[in-house]
């Protein structure tokens, strides 16, 4: 048995406690807006704040959450009013969405850290893969997030 | 209802104003409706009985307007496009309008092919006018009805947002209070579409219906589907595709709680629990064993000597020949000649290949994010024996296409096992699975050779193509050939893509010839996002910089002079050379390079700026002008084009290779598109040239390979001619931009 605090309600796990934290929030918990892309922690499709840190949830052993507090995009904001969703929003950035969840999770644990981040602190947070190729209006959003969460 | 029995009672009528597109007007309510996007303000109202003005649009007493999206929605915006056009036409309340996707219905077929899918950027070249044509018959039909309602002439009358208005008495009807009227009279057989003047929404950036989905999480893809009763399925086949699963420890798997199922799929196994994570660990301690396919000694390194090989001695079908190129270079004092190899690429969608199915005695369900609905409808039926009525089919939000989803290998593995176990079960490919079971990009080999006249313009250019065929497996073809590799026709029909672009070039070559051998290959390949644009352009534009450099003229200046008789090329040229400042030397230490591309029944010229430290690029800026005729939606497709230039560059960096018959990039560690801290700054601008409107998904990356190689020239004097880049020992650095 895992329990831990999910998007601010406790949850208790009965699951091999080797199966990544991933598949325990999609099939277990029912939320599937975090993404399975590689299973090999590269491509941050699976992105969950844990204890406020970005964590690839692909490759996080669900015990290891036992007592933490994980977040992932469910929780981001209850109606999109997150800076970074209303940001977005009105960059227009996803295309097929599909690695956005994770995009959204990275950027919202940046600006945690740094309210303001230079384009090199962009650069050295948002490791995730969009093979869409989104990145120039992920970096405008973010900027313009931050710039409206002053 | 069987779709020739609904076709029959539907009838069909010609528009006037585009009169090649025979449209069958549906005069029932489609079967079988999913939610595009889910998001209560997306979601189909609850607005009771709808009329159905024909097969694109009900309007419902309530005044709600539901639009059917034929297209599948992968990113690129057309679930929002395509609606934008038909609404703005009739002179809908946007606000009132609603979205669902369409099942298979030969109504929503490419008049053309007379096939169902989302692909080759033909989507909006292909329904804009059919959106404009069913706009302007359903406006006129609701008019007639408000006539005949108000008592007045219907030339007195005049339809926005929602309403007919009649002026001269200020009184007005809502579409909701015609509709069921309206939908009772006869297609107007003579259309007047709107002149541009008075469209309110084409040709202005609008807010994409699926976006706010995309940012809480609960956008819907293919691999989020929840059906009641559903189980999971991992699957694992051979390593080296088409292989045969020689044994397996069933024992071992059953013995694992939580395993529901073990099912033999082809090239392998299919274990089947309540989760994915139970299913997949009982795999991984499964001791399968596999037996070498058709592939089995296939390996890269072989490959690029047999098709270096076929360039002197295979028997080449001419494919363009003007004037005389072969007898201008053997006449020639001096012949200039390159050979360019371009990798087997994975289309690696971030949403892995999955299906959900339910396949009774009687009824086939499915759950799918897909881009080739008709193929995906022609496999159920063979694999299940079922009829088109039995086949109902769900679509969902695609996680990527880029040619991938054209295919039904991922569907039919469902279908299998969904049988084998009695109950829905939703398939899931890992990543690696899904790596080693593409239809790849094929590799392809060219050489080119030309002789400069004493302008320095090519006097004659021969350009030989080594390449299989693109469009095998993807070719429309009736229910009764299960073989789907077989050609349906000649290959000179159906086999353009590997010289597209080469046939068409918006130069003028007075003695140029192209040829192909369409060679034999045990390798599963198919459309990627280019298509052969994207390779052939490379070869091309990589080609014309060396031959300006030969004649030490200036790379764009040449190219103007070359595509003086194309009005297209010539703007997006001029366009691209202001806003990259072209004329105007680079800052020290840096290098440019231009390409131009027409494709996709557009024009793109694209330029980059980088420097190169110790064989690092650091590529800092791509600007590109773009003429897609007219540009229906300008926010949306400068999206598609930064994105594509996104692929443009990855394309340079990866690529597949195979030894011993299998794939050796199996996940993002090996196969590694670029990340945000080597995407440049991108600029987009349209330059309209008022040709008919095309698309945008695969446009922007064309010209990039040559684009940034010539670059890459400018600053080191080094040609790139293999792909990718690490073969001439260059890598990607950090863009280092500031925004």
């Amino acid at each position: 048995m895992t329990r831990f605090k999910l998007n601010g309600r406790s949850v208790t796990i009965d699951a091999d406690p080797d199966t990544p934290l991933l598949w325990v929030l999609r099939d277990e918990l029912g939320l599937t807006g975090t993404k399975y892309g590689c299973g090999i922690a590269a491509c941050g499709a699976c992105t969950v704040h844990v204890e406020g840190k970005p964590v690839r949830s692909c490759s996080l052993p669900q015990s290891a959450a036992e007592g933490k507090s994980v977040v992932t995009i469910e929780g981001l904001s209850k109606d999109r009013s997150h800076p970074l969703q209303r940001a977005w929003i009105d960059e227009q950035v996803p295309q097929c969405g599909y690695c956005q969840s994770g995009m959204l999770m990275a950027a919202a644990a940046l600006l945690e850290v740094k309210p303001h981040p230079s384009d090199q602190d962009i650069d050295a947070a948002i490791t995730n893969i969009c093979r869409c190729g989104t990145y120039v209006r992920i970096r405008r959003a973010i900027h313009r997030a931050a710039g409206s969460s002053k | 209802m069987t779709h020739e029995e609904r076709r029959a009672r539907a009838p069909a009528f010609i528009a006037s104003s585009w009169a090649k597109h025979e449209i069958s007007r549906r005069g029932f309510l489609a079967g079988s409706v999913a939610v595009l996007t889910s998001g209560s303000a997306l979601a189909q109202g609850r607005n009771g009985v709808a009329s159905r003005l024909n097969a694109w649009l009900r309007i419902a007493a309530d005044d709600t307007v539901t639009l059917t999206v034929s297209q599948s929605e992968m990113g690129q915006g057309i679930s929002t496009t395509l609606p934008v056009v038909l609404a703005d036409e009739l002179g809908a309340d946007w606000s009132r309008v609603r979205f669902e996707s369409a099942d298979f219905d030969p109504a929503y077929r490419h008049p053309q092919y007379k096939w169902m899918f989302t692909g080759n950027s033909e989507s909006v070249s292909t329904f804009y006018p059919i959106m404009r044509t069913m706009g302007a018959a359903a406006r006129q039909m609701l008019t007639s009805a408000a006539a005949t309602r108000l008592g007045v002439e219907e030339t007195t009358l005049r339809v926005d947002n929602g309403r007919i208005h009649h002026d001269p008495s200020g009184r007005s009807v809502s579409f909701g209070q015609v509709a069921a009227e309206a939908a009772k009279l006869p297609v107007p057989e003579a259309l007047t579409l709107k002149s541009r003047g008075a469209l309110k929404m084409i040709g202005k950036p609008q807010q994409r219906i699926d976006i706010p989905s995309k940012v809480d999480g609960s956008a819907v893809f293919g691999i989020d589907v929840k059906v009641p009763g559903m189980a999971i399925a991992a699957i694992r086949r051979a390593p080296s595709q088409g292989g045969v699963l020689l044994s397996y420890d069933a024992a071992a798997i059953k013995a694992k709680p939580d395993v529901i199922a073990v099912v033999e799929i082809p090239s392998g196994l299919a274990v089947v629990a309540a989760h994915y994570w139970q299913a997949r660990r009982a795999l991984d301690g499964a001791l399968l064993q596999f037996g070498p396919g058709p592939l089995k000694d296939y390996s890269t390194r072989v490959q690029r000597q047999h098709y270096a090989d076929l360039l002197g001695t295979a028997p080449f079908e001419v494919k363009k020949k003007t004037g005389d190129a072969e007898g201008v270079l053997a006449a020639a004092g001096i012949v200039r000649e390159a050979t360019f190899e371009i990798p087997a690429q994975a289309h690696a969608t971030m949403e892995p290949m999955n299906c959900t199915a339910h396949v009774t005695d009687d009824r086939c369900e499915l759950w799918i994010p897909a881009q080739g609905i008709e193929m995906i409808h022609t496999v159920a039926k063979q694999t299940t024996g079922l009829r088109d009525d039995q086949i109902v089919m769900h679509r969902t939000l695609v996680g990527g296409g880029f040619g991938r989803r054209l295919l039904a290998d991922f569907a039919r593995d469902a279908f299998i096992v969904s049988r084998a176990v009695g109950r829905p079960v939703k398939v899931i490919w890992s990543r690696e699975e899904d790596m080693r079971y593409d239809a790849y990009r094929p590799p392809v080999t060219h050489q080119i050779r030309a002789s400069l006249g004493s302008d320095g313009q090519p006097e004659a250019m021969t350009h030989r193509v080594v390449s299989p065929s693109h469009m095998l497996y993807i070719l429309p073809r009736p229910e009764s050939v299960t073989d789907w590799a077989r050609p349906m026709m000649s290959p000179a029909a159906y086999d353009q893509m590997a010289v597209e672009g080469l046939v068409e070039p918006p130069y003028s070559l007075p003695n140029y010839k192209v040829e192909q051998y369409r060679v034999e290959t045990p390798l599963s390949v198919s459309v990627w996002r280019t298509t052969g644009h994207g390779p052939n352009n490379f070869v091309l534009e990589s080609f014309i910089d060396e031959l300006a450099h030969a004649a030490q003229q200036d790379p764009l200046a040449y190219r103007l002079t070359l595509a003086a008789a194309d009005r297209r090329a010539l703007a997006v040229l001029k366009a691209v050379a202001q806003m990259s400042d072209w004329t105007s030397a680079p800052p020290v230490g840096r290098a440019r390079g231009i390409a131009l591309a027409k494709a996709f029944n557009g024009y793109i010229a694209q330029a980059v700026e980088l420097s190169v430290s110790n064989k690092e690029i650091a590529v800092h800026d791509v600007w590109s002008a773009v003429d897609v005729g007219e540009t229906l939606d300008p926010g949306i497709a400068a999206s598609n084009i930064e994105g594509g230039v996104v692929w443009g560059l990855s394309g340079l960096r990866t690529e597949v290779t195979f030894a011993n018959g299998e794939v050796q990039e199996t996940n993002f560690d090996g196969f590694e598109p670029v990340h945000l801290w080597e995407t440049p700054r991108i600029k987009t601008q349209f330059v309209e040239s008022g040709a008919k409107p095309s698309g945008t998904g695969e446009l922007g990356p064309v010209p990039t390979h040559a684009a940034v190689c010539n670059a890459i020239f400018a600053a080191t004097g080094e040609r790139i001619r293999a792909l990718p880049i690490s073969r001439s020992g260059y890598r990607f650095a950090p863009s280092g931009i500031a925004s």
